[in-house]
């Protein structure tokens, strides 16, 4: 464990990594009771399109990226709510045509020689400082929102006609979740690459909800396994030399195969 | 609460999914105090009619007035409670649990996160009056429909509403828990003053309880007390035509 602490890049990954790990796990908690596990996913395909065209422009990509994220995450929200389109349909929808977009512009932008593949696998070991300080700004953002929204959000994910009938103002706070997932994917894959972005929204939550008996513990086990996930998997691959987006991810399903056994023993 | 007090009132209310109408021309008032309830086969529009009291659904035309505010205007939801059909509602395996289900309602209105020693005595008052006292920490999945279904009457209850609004509320749910869960809400009509809307396609549910009855099948065919009702040719023609067993008691 003493690898993690050497060296000043395993510190930034060890920093960033729990960041990110833990924004996406207690997002991924709602998303996932929501029925909107591909929603990073759907998001990813169109901020790699966005990303590419502003390379191929030769603009900022975050600022573009997280513009067209935005924008493209309220378009899945008015086609579910406006023309009654179900969630998974909507993120598909968005996601092909952000795929088609970014297929099209990566062969623009290769004319050109520009390297894509690093948003798309990423390098948690090479972050620089700025990156780092990005990741524990958003982390320090979703948590204060989850702790502020705490019971409107699970109200929300459990019934929106209820919270709606409540008086909750649900469409402000559903846009909110959207827009903060939206900027926890732009952010964490140009740091982690959009395969460990999407891993660590769905399977820390996914093994958490198995496991748990409430809400609050499926939150609690959720970060609990994306921070353990990040701290094995990193001290793992700098020990062997592997990629770490793949210890972590391996290492968070793992996780996920002991929650579903015991869940099953439980059950069955 | 003046039993007088007409505290919803429905005028000339017009809606349709998609050109086909579905309420035609509605008027309806519920006073203070009534346990009324809507009646109608399947397609009828009584959960139309009841989502557009709660705000669920907007108005295409007429006027849906809450305690004398137009609906457009009215912030004090509070004041209604609404129970959800169980079976439709959520999903069983969601991971709440009843104090869980019961902090979603109070918290998320009252705008606090740190659960207080007074909001804490009230979910458990409200829950020892629905007889589930006990059952805190329990998975809300892994209640009977019954029992689901009075935590969300705890649950609506809990900012102390003047209005219950439940939706099909005893489906699933066996005889016996049904006259248990009709006595509740009489209990909480007589004691508590809570008027009471309930929306239904089982006929069989107009019981002694029952003070108006409205029946819907896209306009209001009847609007009146339930004794009157039960002597009506309306009544007659629903009976005729309802499989359903008749509990009607005078």
């Amino acid at each position: 464990m003493d690898l993690l602490w050497h060296y000043g890049f395993a510190q930034r990954a060890i920093f960033a990594g729990l960041a990110i790990g833990i924004s996406s796990a207690l997002l991924g908690v709602f998303l996932l009771l929501r029925r909107e596990a591909m929603i990073g996913h759907g998001l990813g395909h169109i901020i790699f399109g966005a990303m590419a065209f502003a390379l191929s422009l030769k603009l900022a990509p975050l600022p573009v990226a997280l513009i067209v994220a935005i924008l493209a995450s309220l378009g899945i929200t008015k086609l579910k709510t406006k023309a009654g389109v179900h969630s998974d349909t909507a993120i598909a929808i968005f996601s092909s045509v952000g795929m088609a977009v970014g297929i099209l512009l990566v062969t623009l932008v290769n004319r050109y020689g520009i390297d894509l593949l690093s948003f798309l696998f990423g390098d948690i070991l090479a972050i620089d400082r700025e990156e780092m300080i990005l990741a524990l700004i958003l982390a320090g953002g979703v948590i204060l929102f989850v702790l502020f929204y705490y019971y409107q959000l699970l109200f929300l994910t459990f019934s929106y006609e209820s919270a709606k009938a409540f008086g909750l103002k649900v469409n402000r706070l559903e846009n909110l979740l959207t827009w903060l997932t939206a900027v926890t994917i732009v952010v964490g894959m140009k740091i982690v690459g959009l395969l460990l972005m999407t891993s660590l929204l769905v399977i820390p939550a996914a093994a958490g909800l198995q496991m748990a008996g409430s809400f609050l513990t499926s939150c609690l086990l959720a970060v609990t396994i994306a921070v353990t996930s990040v701290v094995m998997g990193l001290w793992f691959a700098l020990l062997t030399n592997l990629p770490a987006s793949s210890t972590i991810v391996l290492l968070s399903f793992i996780f996920f195969l002991i929650s579903f056994i015991k869940r099953r023993r439980r059950f069955f | 609460m003046n039993k007088t007090e007409e505290l919803i009132t429905v005028k000339n209310v017009f809606f349709s999914y998609d050109q086909k109408p579905v309420l035609i021309d509605i008027n309806l008032s519920i006073w203070a105090g009534d346990f009324l309830a809507i009646l109608g086969p399947n397609g009828a529009g009584k959960t139309t009619l009841i989502k557009i009291i709660l705000g669920l659904l907007r108005v295409q035309r007429g006027q849906v007035m809450l305690f004398n505010q137009p609906i457009e205007s009215f912030k004090d939801w509070h004041k209604l409670g609404y129970v959800p059909q169980t079976a439709t509602y959520f999903d069983p395996l969601f991971p709440a649990t009843v104090q869980e289900v019961m902090a979603m309602a109070l918290f998320s209105i009252k705008k606090v996160w740190i659960k207080r020693k007074a909001e804490k005595e009230a979910m458990a008052k409200f829950l020892e009056l629905v007889g589930l006292k006990g059952k805190e920490k329990v998975p809300i999945g892994q209640l009977s429909t019954g029992e689901q279904q009075k935590v969300f009457i705890a649950r609506a209850l809990i900012h102390q509403p003047k209005v219950l609004i439940l939706d099909e509320p005893t489906t699933g749910i066996d005889a016996e828990t049904q006259r248990q869960f009709y006595d509740l809400l009489h209990q909480l009509n007589v004691e508590k003053k809570i008027t009471i809307i309930i929306v239904t396609h089982d006929i069989g549910i107009v019981n002694r309880h029952i003070t108006r009855v409205a029946c819907l099948e896209g306009r209001l065919i009847y609007h009146g007390s339930h004794d009157d009702f039960c002597r009506s040719k309306v009544f007659k023609e629903m009976v005729g035509r309802d499989d359903h067993v008749i509990s009607h008691q005078h």
